[in-house]
């Protein structure tokens, strides 16, 4: 068993579609499944503060944990859905696997205007 | 509350053969996660809001740190930073630099005095503006940090300063708020200096918060703070024990 980080991003619409369906999947002791995708993304290039299209997410998890293992399948059932993994957790580098990945799908991190 | 004493941390001291320094015996020590690795010890670091689940191994997440008389807290399970082990007994917290965050809510009035050890790593501009904590709430938003240009924004002006630690580099970092006798030192070297106003902090927060212009990664192992003055002997003392713990 490895600890993997996950990165996720959905499509602003499915939401709340993504939500439910990760939702049984989350075994941590705190109620699951609040603010699963609670990272607003836009389009990039562009104004970062513009009205997301995305929302996404980054977690640790265990690659033999059941979430990791529907990973697949969820994505599969949210059309827009992608994922990535960085093995093990600690290689993650935000500026690579967060930023970086979004730019290369064309998204960015919202930022809120000043 | 002090978790300091008897944990098995490794300590700096004072001078031959006097007491191992404890942070929270410091004049004004306000309490604060002074080391993730005592607090760790301590049983202080939990996996959820009801404090039932501990973090105590590498990779754990942290919904909780309780200090004793604060709790940071991550906003969301999605939010929580993980417990890291970084050799020789020593542990931190990491944050993705994406919404791993634990925040406290808290007041303090100038002078104060935090010692901060961390491992910044920025990138981007104005997004990585207060890079150290939470500069809204913490510093006011007279302190900020913008890599690759490296330079230290604090009470106003822009410093260049080489030695703002970067990516996996730990640093430990002296704040002093003051009215004009304000100051920043990094591994003991002032490298910022002014009034930052009135500006006082209403809460601490460690790691980014998502949607707004922080976003760094954050590998963080210990903050002391302390309301008042402190001396030139014990901040070098803070910076000692800070250094040490990573």
């Amino acid at each position: 068993m490895a600890r993997v980080y996950v990165t996720a991003v959905v499509p602003a619409a499915a939401r709340g579609t993504a939500e439910a369906l990760v939702a049984p999947y989350l075994v941590s002791p705190n109620a699951p499944g609040v603010y699963t995708f609670g990272v607003p993304i836009t389009s990039y290039p562009g104004d970062p503060s513009a009205e997301p299209t995305h929302y996404g997410c980054c977690a640790a998890m265990d690659d033999t944990g059941g979430l990791y293992q529907a990973m697949p399948a969820l994505a599969e059932a949210v059309p827009g859905t992608v994922y990535a993994v960085v093995s093990p957790w600690r290689t993650f580098k935000a500026s690579i696997h967060w930023i970086g990945w979004l730019n290369g799908m064309g998204l960015q991190p919202r930022i809120e205007p000043t | 509350m002090s978790f300091g004493l008897g944990i098995g941390l490794k300590r700096t001291r004072r001078g031959g053969g006097a007491a191992p320094f404890d942070p929270t015996e410091l004049p004004g020590y306000v309490d604060s996660p002074y080391s993730i690795a005592a607090l760790r010890a301590a049983g202080a670091l939990w996996q959820n809001t009801g404090k039932t689940v501990a973090a105590v191994a590498d990779g754990d997440p942290i919904r909780v740190i309780d200090t004793g008389s604060i709790d940071l807290v991550a906003a969301s399970d999605a939010a929580r930073p993980l417990l890291a082990e970084i050799g020789g007994g020593l542990w931190e917290v990491w944050g993705d630099g994406v919404d791993d965050a634990l925040q406290a809510a808290h007041a303090l009035v100038q002078p104060y005095t935090r010692v901060i050890r961390s491992k910044i790593r920025l990138y981007g501009g104005v997004n990585s503006r207060d890079a150290i904590l939470d500069g809204f709430t913490i510093f006011g938003g007279f302190l900020g940090m913008s890599d690759p240009a490296l330079t230290l924004l604090f009470c106003g002006g822009v410093v260049s300063y080489a030695g703002i630690p970067t990516v996996d580099t730990y640093a430990t970092v002296t704040i002093v708020v003051n009215g004009a006798s304000s100051l920043i030192r990094i591994d003991g070297v002032e490298v910022a200096s002014g009034n930052p106003g009135a500006s006082n902090p209403a809460g601490t927060t460690i790691g980014a918060a998502a949607n707004l212009t922080r976003n760094t990664d954050l590998s963080y192992a210990g903050l002391i703070t302390c309301t008042g003055v402190l001396s030139g002997a014990d901040l070098t003392n803070a910076e000692a024990y800070m250094s040490a713990l990573s």
